[in-house]
């Protein structure tokens, strides 16, 4: 049995510094403080016993992103959509699929901002191609089914949650296929197209409040790690951007101003297109012919 | 009846009693504990990760903490599951959210028999520490589990 909820409400953070976000949340906290009448507790870090957890790091989904964007005001889905629809050409090895499976999961989250039904379409077949190579069509066929019925119906939500699934259900499988060590791959494939799209669409029609979105200096450490792990020449060309990336982000602790997010853009942009052979920036060949 | 057999039906019984005591913990009990506590909020528009995290507490209590990348504009609920429900009167474990300095940032916390929920709105886009906390001197073991979702 389900005994009610004890709701405890609690101050919160220090006053926000600037940006109409910062002033909002200042003003919810200051309500939730004076309601509660608590000093908030602060975790002396120094002297925490705690164990930290390892293992798997959850990575944001490039929705997370693209959600504060919209809320933002941004509105390019649908330019940004019609530079991206390209076949990603020249995948061979196990690890080149299961990056661009990442990539594409994060072209369809872009294409549900976009509200694009087509869209939404032509990501999930792209999905359906990358999972065939990997041998996890069966599994995957199930969301991607998912993703195309909501889709039709508009139901958003439902393909956001299908998109997320298809990772989920990719890591697992690769695992049962003792194909672990790739399992991280289809994160970071969907980290830098996600970061990719962030970039550019701030690149656009700069604000700090949108700049500070790319502030993701731990989830870059991480994928350095993952990319470390594997000897190949993709691998070692996507830890060089995500060294640019990283050094970017130490210079700037606050938020990246135009110049960092571009160079975040390019970063990332060479490092999709190292992956799939089509990106925003860098294609100078621009026809994505070809195929896995 | 043998010794043997005896000592055997001894063993299970008295097995039986602890587990009785202390619950019987397990990895999808705490599972199941988180997702109802997310169906508290079913229908309040949050988008719930597909992903979760996980653990498990020994004898004695304890505090596990992840660091989680959040961003500014976006609301989140961190819900978490724990099993056994209350095993031998030690409340379920609980859970705050902090900024990297270890300024609390939850500006709604819940409890219940084997779930607590925090709802954040994050005052910055950057890592944020989780932290799962059992009060010490809590017996038996504990599973967990943590989800979030965000809007």
């Amino acid at each position: 049995m389900l005994h009610p909820p004890q709701i405890l409400t609690v101050g919160a953070a220090r006053p926000a510094a600037s940006g109409i976000l910062s002033a909002a949340f200042g003003v919810v906290v200051a309500v939730c403080s004076a309601v509660a009448g608590e000093v908030p507790e602060r975790l002396d870090l120094g002297a925490l016993p705690a164990e930290m957890v390892d293992g798997d790091v959850l990575v944001p989904v490039p929705a997370e992103v693209l959600a504060v964007l919209t809320k933002l005001g941004e509105s390019g889905w649908e330019e940004v959509l019609s530079e991206i629809e390209r076949r990603p050409r020249g995948l061979r090895s196990r690890e080149d699929h299961a990056l661009a499976l990442g990539v594409a999961v994060a072209d369809g989250f872009l294409a549900v901002e976009a509200n694009s039904a087509e869209a939404v379409g032509s990501a999930g077949r792209a999905v359906l191609a990358r999972a065939e190579v990997l041998g996890m069509r069966r599994a995957v066929s199930r969301h991607c089914q998912a993703i195309f019925d909501a889709a039709e119906a508009g139901n958003w939500t439902g393909v956001r949650a299908e998109l997320d699934r298809i990772e989920v259900t990719a890591r697992e499988t690769m695992r049962e296929q003792g194909d672990g060590d790739l399992a991280p791959c289809v994160s970071l494939g969907g980290w830098l197209r996600g970061t990719e799209l962030a970039a550019v669409l701030i690149g656009r029609s700069y604000s700090e409040d949108k700049a500070e979105l790319l502030l993701q200096p731990e989830l870059v450490r991480h994928f350095k790690r993952v990319a470390a792990t594997r000897d190949t020449a993709r691998m070692a060309a996507i830890a060089a951007a995500l060294d640019e990336i990283g050094g970017v982000l130490a210079r700037s602790p606050d938020a990246p101003g135009a110049d960092g997010v571009e160079a975040i853009a390019d970063a990332c942009s060479r490092a999709v297109g190292v992956v799939t052979g089509s990106a925003l920036a860098g294609d100078e060949d621009g026809t994505g012919e070809g195929g896995a | 009846m043998t010794c043997a057999l005896a000592r055997r039906l001894l063993l299970a019984v008295g097995g039986a009693a602890v587990l009785l005591q202390f619950g019987w913990a397990s990895p999808e009990g705490a599972k199941s504990a988180a997702a109802e506590a997310v169906a508290r909020q079913d229908g309040e528009g949050f988008q719930v990760r597909a992903d979760h995290w996980s653990g498990r507490f020994e004898d004695g209590g304890g505090r596990k903490m992840l660091r989680h990348q959040l961003f500014r504009g976006n609301e989140y609920w961190f819900w978490l599951g724990s099993s056994p429900a209350g095993a031998g009167g030690t409340p379920p474990p609980t859970l705050r959210v902090y900024d990297a300095t270890g300024h609390p940032v939850d500006v709604e916390v819940q409890k219940g028999e084997d779930w607590a929920s925090a709802r954040v709105l994050p005052p910055k886009s950057g890592v944020y520490l989780i932290v799962v906390e059992r009060v010490a001197g809590a017996e038996g073991g504990c599973d967990w589990s943590l989800s979030y979702g965000y809007r």
